[in-house]
C-alpha cells in the first residue's frame, strides 16, 4: 500500500511537473500587456515601469518559470507554515497579482472560500436528488415513470445553464420580488441566524440551477449502473432465494452499484476551479471562477497559471484519493 | 425471438431498432431540419448587394474575374441589417416602417435592368411591411434571420470541432488500444522526447537548445526512416515522404512570400525590430538595477569604472537601434513606392484585359446621334463597351503614371538610399565589439572618417531622407502653396476685371445713348463701377500675394539647398563631436571651430564644415523651422561651453547660479571630473544617469519603439491598403493563398498531418528492425509500452482544467468563431480517446481477429477490415453527442464575451446580447435559447437512439 502510494506520488510528480510547463507556456506566451490598462491615472510610465520590474514581466518566459515556482512553492509553505505550524505571519509574499498587486495565494484561499459554500451546496443537493431518482427510474424500468424521468434529464442535459439562470433571475427578481445576486444581500449588515438564512438564499439558486445538470447525469449513470447490477447472477440467486425486494435491492445490488461513484468523487476537489465561471459571472459571486476568469482578461499571468496549476494537482490529488477508497470499499481491486 | 426469422444485416437490425424508437426519430427530423435550415442560412442570409454593387457583379461576371464584395446576391434576409424603427418589436409584429419606405428598400436592392420589366413594377406593388415573426433586437435586427444564419455557424462549428476532436481521440485510442502491448523502442522515444522538449525550449526564448533538441528528434527520425527503408516498409516512408514535400511546399511558399514580397520584408524588418528594442530595454533594465543599488549603497553594488563602461554599452546600443528604426524608415520609404510600382503594373493589367472584353463589332468613332438611333440592345451595348473603353483607358493612364512616378523616385533616392545603407553599415561595424576597446573604438571611427566618403554619404543621405523631408512638406504647406494660389487668383481676378471694365464701357454708352428708362440703367453702371472698384481692390491683394509667394518660392528653393548643405554639416559636426570626444582639449575647441591651425587636413576639412554649419545657420535664421531645430543644437553645445568654462573652478568662485547649476548637474558629475582628468570615455557626452532616468528612459522606449513594432509585426499583413487594394485587381492570388495557409487552422492540421505521416514512419521502423536483425537494428531496445506514452499524455492532457486552457488558448487569438471551435476539437479529445482504447482492447480479444491474426492477415489490413468497422458505431454516437456539446460550449463561450465577433450571429452570441433587455423585451432572450435547448436536445437523443441500435447486445430482438 505505502509503495503503491509513494509510487503513484512520484507519477503525479512527473505529469503535475509537464503540465506545470504547458500551461505556463500557454499562459505566458500569450501577448498583451497586464499595465497597458492603467487602474491608477496619477501612476507615471515610470510607475508602471517599476511594477514591470518588481513582477518580472520583461523576463524571458525561462527565468519567469524558474521564478514563478519557486515564489510558489515558497509561498506555500509559508501558508502552511503561518496556519498549522505557528509561523511568523509577517511573511511577505512572493507572488503577487500584476495588476492587482495583492499575493496570490492568500486571495486565491479567500475565494475559494466563496466558491465552496456554493459547490458544497451544489453537490449536495445533486448527489441526494440523483440517488433516488436513479433508483426510482431502474425499479419502473419501461414505465412511463422511468420514461418521464429519461426526457426529463435528457432535456435538462440539453438546457444552457447561463441561459436558464438569466431566466430563473429575471422570474424571481420579478415576481417573488427577492434579491438573489451576490452572495449576500448587498447593503444590509444582517447577523446571526438572519445572516445565515440570506447566504442560503443566495446561494441556493445558483447551486439548485448548477446541479440540474449534475442531477440529469449522475440519476442516468445511478440508472444505468443499477441495472447492470441487477442483470448479475448474485442478485438473480438472492431473489431466488427467496429475499424480499427491499434487502435485494437496497443490500445486494444498490451497494455493488454505488462502487463506481467512488470515482466520481475524484472530480469534486477540481470541480472547486472549472465548474463554476459561467454561474459566478452570471450570479455575480466574487468567487474563485470569476477572479480566473477576469484575470484572464487582464492578462493578469500568474493567477491564471495558479489556478491552472492548483487546478491539475486538485485533479491529480483526487484521482489518487478515490483510486485508495476504491480498493478499501472493493476487496477485489488490488492496488499494483 | 424467433428462431425460424431470417438472418439480417447488422445494419438493417440497427436500423429498424432505431426506427422503433419515437423520440430518436424525433430527433432526427429535427436534426435534418436544422441541418437543412443551416444549409439554406449559409446560401440565403447576408447582405445583399446594392444595385451598383449587382453591377460591378454582372460586369465581374462577364470578365471572368472574382469580386470579393462581402454580399450574398440570393440574400432574403440580412441578419446583420439594422433597422432603428423597429427596434424591440415583439414576435409576429410588422414593421413601423410605411410601405413606401419598403418599396423603396426593395428599389434599392435591385438592380436597375431588373427595376424595369412588368414583373418587378407587380412586385413593387404587393410590397408590405416587413413582418417579423421572431421579432427584432435593440438595433433592429431581424432575430430570425440572425437565429437562420447562426444555425450554419453553429453547426458548423459543432462538427468541425467534433471532427479534430474524433480524429484526434480515435487514432490516439486507435493505437494505444491496438498497439498498446508493444514496446516504444529508443530511437522512437528519443524522437519524441527531444521533439517535445524542442517544442518547449523554442517558446521558452532558448531557441539555441530547441534548435539542438530538434536536430537530435531529426536524426532520430533519419535513423528510422533509414531502417524502414533497409527492412523494406517502403510505402510509409513515400507517405511521409509526400505529406512532408506538400507540408514543406506550404511553408516555402509562406517564407518565400514574407522574404520576396515588400510587405514581407517589411514583416521581419518589423520583427527584427522588435526583437532588438526588446533587447535594449532589457539592457536599460538591468543597468537601472545596477544603479539603483549602487545609489542605495546596498552590498555588492558595482563600482563607477563598471558603470562607465556599461553606460556606454547601453549608448552604444541605443544608437545601434536608432540606426535600425532609420533603417527601417527607408525600407518603408522604398517599399511604398515598390508597392505603388506594384499597384500601377496591376492596373496596366487591368486595361489589357478590360480591352481583351470589348467585341470587335464595337465602333468608338460612332457619333451620339448615330448612338441615339441605334435599336436598343446594342445602344445598351454600344454604351457598356464605351464604358469598359474609358474605364481601360483611366486605369492604363493611371497605371502608366503610377509606375513611372515610382520608377523615377526610386531612382532619384536610390543611390541615398544605398549610400545611407552603407553608411549605417560601415557605422554599425565600428559598434560591433566582443570586449569593447573604447582606444579600438574610437580608432575604427577615425578610419571610417578618413574615408571621407562615409561622411558625405551619410550627411546626404540623412539629410535627404528625413531632414528634408520635413522640412519641404512644412515649406511647401505654408510658403508655396500661396504662391501657386496667388497666380491662379491672380489669372482669374485679371479677367473679372477686364470682363467688368468692358460692362461699364457698355452701360456708359448706354446710359448716353438712351432716352428712356435711365434710371434703371444708372443704377447698373453705379453696380458696376462699384466691382470694378472691389476688383481691382483685391487684384492688388491678390498681386501683393503672388509676389510674397515669390518670394516664399524663392526663399524655399534657396533654403532647399541650405537644407542639404546644412544636413551635410551637421552631420559633420556631429562626426567632428564624435571623434574627438576623448580629447578634451579638442573638446574645447569645438566653440571654436574655425580656428587658425588645424592640426592636419582632415580637421580643417571638418572645421570647414562646421563653418559653413554656422553659416547656414545664420542665413536660415529667417526660417523659424531651422531655427527651431538649430536652437537646441547650439543649445546644447552652449550649455558645454559654459560648464567647461566654470566647472574647473572652485567652488568658492562660483556664483550662486552656477552653485544651483551645479546641482542640478549632479548626475554629469562624473563627466566633469573625467573632463577634468581630461579622460573622457563616451563619445557622445553621455553621462552615467541615474537610476530614476534609466527607468523613464525604459519606459520612452516601451512606448515608442515596443509597443509600435509589436503592433507592426503583427498587423503588417492584414493593416495594408495596397494589398486590399491590389485585391481587387487581378492576381491576388498569393496574398489570398498567404493569409490561408497562414491561419490558425490551417497551421494546426498541417502540423497534424506531418506528426501523423512521421509517427506511421517511424513505427513501420520499429517493425523493421524485427525484421532485418542486423547492426541497424541494434539501437531499437524496447522501452516503455505504447499503451503507457499515449496515456500519460492523454492523462496530462485531462489534468489541465478545461475551460481555463480555453479561456487562455482564446486569449491569443482575435475573436473568431472558427479559432473557438478549433481550441474546443483540441482540448475534448481525451474521452474519446480513452473510451476508443478500451473499445479495441475489447475487440482485440475477441475471436474473429484472433482468427484474421492466425491467418497472417497484416496489421493495416485487420485495422482497416475488422476493427473500424465494429469500432466505429459508439464512435459515431459518442460523436453525435459531442456535437452537442460543442454547441453549448460554443454559446457558453459565446455569452461570456470570448467567442464569436460581434458580427458573427451565432446563438450565444444573440443570447449574450439579449441578456441586457431581459426583463422588458424577454424574447430575445427566449428565442435563441430555446433554439440552443432543441438543438442539444436532439442531438443527445439521436445518440441515445444509436447508442441503443447499435448496441450488440440488444440486436436482433
Amino acid at each position: 500500500m505505502l509503495s503503491y502510494i509513494i509510487r503513484r506520488l512520484i507519477q503525479m510528480g512527473i505529469t503535475l511537473f509537464v503540465v506545470s510547463i504547458l500551461s505556463f507556456l500557454i499562459v505566458a506566451l500569450a501577448p498583451g500587456d497586464p499595465y497597458d490598462k492603467n487602474l491608477d491615472p496619477n501612476s507615471t510610465p515610470a510607475d508602471m515601469e517599476r511594477q514591470r520590474d518588481q513582477t518580472g514581466y520583461d523576463d524571458p518566459v525561462a527565468v519567469k518559470y524558474r521564478t514563478y515556482y519557486g515564489n510558489f512553492f515558497s509561498d506555500l509553505w509559508a501558508a502552511v507554515d503561518i496556519n498549522f505550524l505557528g509561523g511568523d505571519d509577517s511573511y511577505e509574499w512572493k507572488l503577487i497579482s500584476y495588476r492587482s498587486r495583492e499575493p496570490i495565494l492568500p486571495t486565491l484561499w479567500r475565494k475559494m472560500l466563496v466558491t465552496l459554500p456554493l459547490v458544497i451546496l451544489t453537490t449536495l443537493i445533486t448527489w441526494t436528488l440523483s440517488f433516488p431518482i436513479g433508483i426510482y427510474s431502474s425499479l419502473r424500468r419501461g414505465k412511463w415513470q422511468d420514461q418521464l424521468i429519461t426526457v426529463l434529464a435528457y432535456a435538462l442535459i440539453a438546457l444552457p445553464g447561463f441561459w436558464i439562470s438569466l431566466l430563473i433571475i429575471q422570474f424571481i427578481t420579478h415576481w417573488v420580488n427577492t434579491p438573489i445576486i451576490a452572495p449576500y444581500t448587498l447593503g444590509t449588515d444582517y447577523t446571526g441566524l438572519q445572516k445565515v438564512m440570506d447566504a442560503t438564499w443566495h446561494a441556493a439558486v445558483p447551486a439548485f440551477v448548477g446541479a440540474l445538470v449534475g442531477v440529469a447525469v449522475l440519476s442516468r449513470y445511478v440508472k444505468g449502473q443499477m441495472m447492470e447490477v441487477m442483470g448479475q447472477d448474485y442478485v438473480r440467486t438472492a431473489k431466488a432465494k427467496g429475499l424480499d425486494g427491499d434487502t435485494v435491492y437496497y443490500k445486494h445490488a444498490l451497494r455493488n452499484a454505488m462502487l463506481p461513484f467512488i470515482t466520481m468523487l475524484a472530480g469534486l476537489l477540481p470541480s472547486l476551479f472549472g465548474g463554476s465561471v459561467v454561474f459566478e459571472a452570471i450570479y455575480s459571486w466574487p468567487g474563485l471562477g470569476r477572479w480566473v476568469f477576469e484575470a484572464v482578461f487582464n492578462k493578469d499571468v500568474f493567477i491564471v497559471v495558479t489556478s491552472l496549476f492548483v487546478g491539475s494537482g486538485l485533479t491529480l490529488f483526487g484521482i489518487l484519493i478515490s483510486d485508495l477508497l476504491y480498493s478499501v470499499a472493493d476487496p477485489r481491486v488490488k492496488l499494483s | 425471438m424467433s428462431t425460424d426469422r431470417k438472418p439480417s444485416s447488422p445494419i438493417a437490425d440497427a436500423l429498424r431498432l432505431f426506427f422503433r424508437n419515437p423520440s430518436a426519430v424525433i430527433a432526427l427530423i429535427l436534426i435534418t431540419l436544422l441541418a437543412s435550415a443551416a444549409t439554406t442560412g449559409k446560401l440565403l442570409t447576408g447582405k445583399p448587394p446594392t444595385p451598383a454593387q449587382y453591377k460591378l457583379m454582372e460586369e465581374a461576371d462577364e470578365l471572368g474575374d472574382s469580386v470579393d464584395l462581402d454580399v450574398n446576391p440570393n440574400a432574403v434576409m440580412d441578419p446583420n441589417q439594422t433597422m432603428l424603427r423597429d427596434k424591440f418589436l415583439p414576435p409576429f409584429s410588422k414593421s413601423k416602417m410605411s410601405k413606401e419606405d419598403w418599396q423603396q428598400q426593395l428599389k434599392d436592392s435591385t438592380p436597375e435592368s431588373v427595376q424595369e420589366t412588368e414583373a418587378f413594377r407587380q412586385q413593387l406593388e404587393q410590397v408590405e411591411p416587413k413582418m417579423y415573426w421572431l421579432g427584432t433586437d435593440h438595433l433592429g435586427r431581424d432575430v430570425l434571420a440572425q437565429l437562420w444564419a447562426g444555425s450554419s455557424i453553429s453547426l458548423t462549428i459543432g462538427f468541425l470541432a467534433v471532427g479534430i476532436s474524433v480524429f484526434l481521440g480515435v487514432s490516439l485510442g486507435g493505437i494505444a488500444g491496438f498497439f498498446g502491448r508493444r514496446p516504444v523502442r529508443l530511437p522512437m522515444l528519443v524522437m519524441l522526447l527531444f521533439a517535445l522538449m524542442g517544442g518547449i525550449a523554442i517558446p521558452a526564448e532558448a531557441p539555441g537548445w530547441g534548435l539542438a533538441f530538434f536536430i537530435i528528434a531529426g536524426l532520430a527520425f533519419g535513423y528510422q526512416l533509414v531502417v524502414a527503408l533497409a527492412g523494406k516498409r517502403y510505402r510509409p516512408v513515400i507517405g511521409f515522404a509526400v505529406v512532408a514535400l506538400i507540408v514543406g511546399l506550404i511553408f516555402l511558399f509562406n517564407w518565400n512570400t514574407e522574404t520576396n514580397t515588400p510587405e514581407g520584408r517589411m514583416l521581419q524588418q518589423a520583427r527584427m525590430m522588435d526583437d532588438a528594442s526588446r533587447d535594449v530595454l532589457l539592457m536599460t533594465r538591468d543597468l537601472g538595477r545596477e544603479r539603483k543599488k549602487f545609489e542605495n549603497k546596498e552590498p555588492g553594488y558595482k563600482d563607477e569604472a563598471w558603470f562607465n563602461e556599461e553606460q556606454l554599452r547601453l549608448d552604444v546600443a541605443y544608437r545601434n537601434l536608432y540606426l535600425l528604426e532609420s533603417e527601417y524608415a527607408q525600407t518603408e520609404y522604398l517599399t511604398e513606392l515598390e508597392k505603388d510600382a506594384r499597384l500601377g503594373q496591376d492596373l496596366i493589367e487591368r486595361a489589357d484585359h478590360l480591352e481583351a472584353h470589348i467585341d470587335d463589332s464595337f465602333n468608338p468613332k460612332l457619333s451620339e446621334a448615330e448612338v441615339e438611333n441605334l435599336e436598343p440592345e446594342a445602344k445598351r451595348q454600344h454604351v457598356k463597351f464605351k464604358n469598359r473603353k474609358d474605364a481601360a483607358v483611366r486605369a492604363r493612364k493611371t497605371g502608366e503614371q503610377k509606375v513611372e512616378r515610382a520608377g523615377a523616385i526610386t531612382e532619384a533616392i536610390q543611390p541615398f538610399a544605398d549610400a545611407a545603407f552603407e553608411a549605417i553599415e560601415a557605422e554599425r561595424a565600428t559598434m560591433e565589439f566582443e570586449d569593447f576597446d573604447f582606444q579600438d573604438y574610437t580608432a575604427r571611427v577615425n578610419k571610417l572618417l578618413e574615408t571621407d566618403l562615409a561622411l558625405k554619404r551619410v550627411g546626404r543621405a540623412a539629410a535627404m531622407l528625413t531632414f528634408v523631408e520635413d522640412l519641404s512638406s512644412s515649406l511647401v504647406r505654408e510658403d508655396v502653396q500661396p504662391f501657386a494660389f496667388g497666380t491662379l487668383m491672380a489669372d482669374w481676378h485679371k479677367k473679372e476685371l477686364d470682363k467688368a471694365k468692358a460692362e461699364v464701357t457698355r452701360l456708359e454708352s448706354a446710359v448716353k445713348q438712351s432716352g428712356g428708362d435711365k434710371m434703371l440703367l444708372q443704377r447698373q453702371l453705379e453696380d458696376a463701377k462699384t466691382k470694378v472698384v472691389q476688383l481691382e481692390a483685391a487684384s492688388s491683394a491678390v498681386t501683393r500675394l503672388k509676389d510674397a509667394g515669390t518670394d516664399a518660392k524663392a526663399q524655399y528653393d534657396i533654403l532647399m539647398e541650405s537644407a542639404v548643405d546644412f544636413g551635410d554639416a551637421s552631420l559633420g559636426i556631429h562626426r567632428l563631436m564624435y571623434i574627438s570626444s576623448n580629447d578634451a582639449e579638442f573638446v574645447e575647441q569645438i566653440p571654436k571651430v574655425g580656428g587658425d591651425k588645424p592640426e592636419d587636413e582632415e580637421q580643417a576639412k571638418l572645421w570647414s564644415l562646421a563653418r559653413q554649419l554656422r553659416d547656414f545657420v545664420e542665413a536660415a535664421k529667417s526660417s523659424t523651422q531651422i531655427v527651431d531645430l538649430t536652437q537646441q543644437m547650439i543649445d546644447a553645445k552652449r550649455t558645454v561651453d559654459e560648464r567647461l568654462e566654470w566647472i574647473t573652478k572652485p567652488e568658492s568662485e562660483l556664483t550662486e547660479e552656477q552653485k544651483k547649476d551645479l546641482e542640478k548637474l549632479n548626475d554629469y558629475d562624473y563627466t566633469a571630473k573625467s573632463l577634468q582628468d581630461g579622460k573622457t570615455r563616451d563619445p557622445y557626452f553621455t553621462t552615467i544617469e541615474p537610476s530614476e532616468k534609466l527607468l523613464n528612459r525604459r519606459a520612452d522606449l516601451r512606448a515608442t519603439y515596443l509597443k509600435k513594432y509589436e503592433a507592426d509585426a503583427k498587423n503588417r499583413f492584414e493593416g495594408s491598403g495596397g494589398l486590399l487594394e491590389a485585391k481587387l485587381q487581378n492576381g491576388a492570388f498569393r496574398y489570398q493563398a498567404y493569409r490561408i495557409t497562414r491561419h490558425f487552422i490551417t497551421i494546426t492540421i498541417l502540423i497534424l498531418l506531418l506528426v501523423v505521416a512521421a509517427l506511421i514512419a517511424a513505427a513501420a521502423a520499429q517493425g523493421a528492425a524485427e525484421d532485418i536483425k542486423g547492426p541497424l537494428a541494434k539501437p531499437f531496445i524496447p522501452t516503455i509500452s505504447v499503451d503507457d506514452l499515449v496515456m500519460r499524455f492523454t492523462e496530462i492532457m485531462l489534468t489541465i482544467p478545461t475551460i481555463y486552457l480555453i479561456l487562455a488558448v482564446l486569449a491569443l487569438f482575435q475573436k473568431d468563431v472558427y479559432i473557438v471551435m478549433a481550441v474546443i476539437g483540441l482540448t475534448s479529445w481525451m474521452g474519446t480517446t480513452r473510451f476508443v482504447r478500451a473499445e479495441i482492447l475489447s475487440l482485440r480479444e475477441q475471436d474473429f481477429i484472433q482468427a484474421a491474426r492466425a491467418l497472417g492477415v497484416s496489421d493495416y489490413r485487420i485495422v482497416w477490415r475488422h476493427l473500424v468497422p465494429n469500432a466505429i458505431s459508439p464512435v459515431l454516437v459518442s460523436a453525435t453527442i459531442g456535437v452537442a456539446t460543442a454547441v453549448l460550449a460554443e454559446s457558453t463561450l459565446s455569452f461570456l464575451g470570448i467567442g464569436a465577433a460581434p458580427d458573427q450571429p451565432t446563438w450565444g452570441q444573440i443570447l449574450s446580447t439579449g441578456r441586457a433587455y431581459i426583463t422588458d423585451y424577454s424574447w430575445l432572450t427566449w428565442i435563441p435559447g430555446i433554439a440552443i435547448l432543441i438543438t442539444v436536445l436532439s442531438f443527445n437523443l439521436l445518440g441515445e437512439g444509436l447508442r441503443e441500435a447499435f448496441n450488440p447486445k440488444l440486436r436482433g430482438r
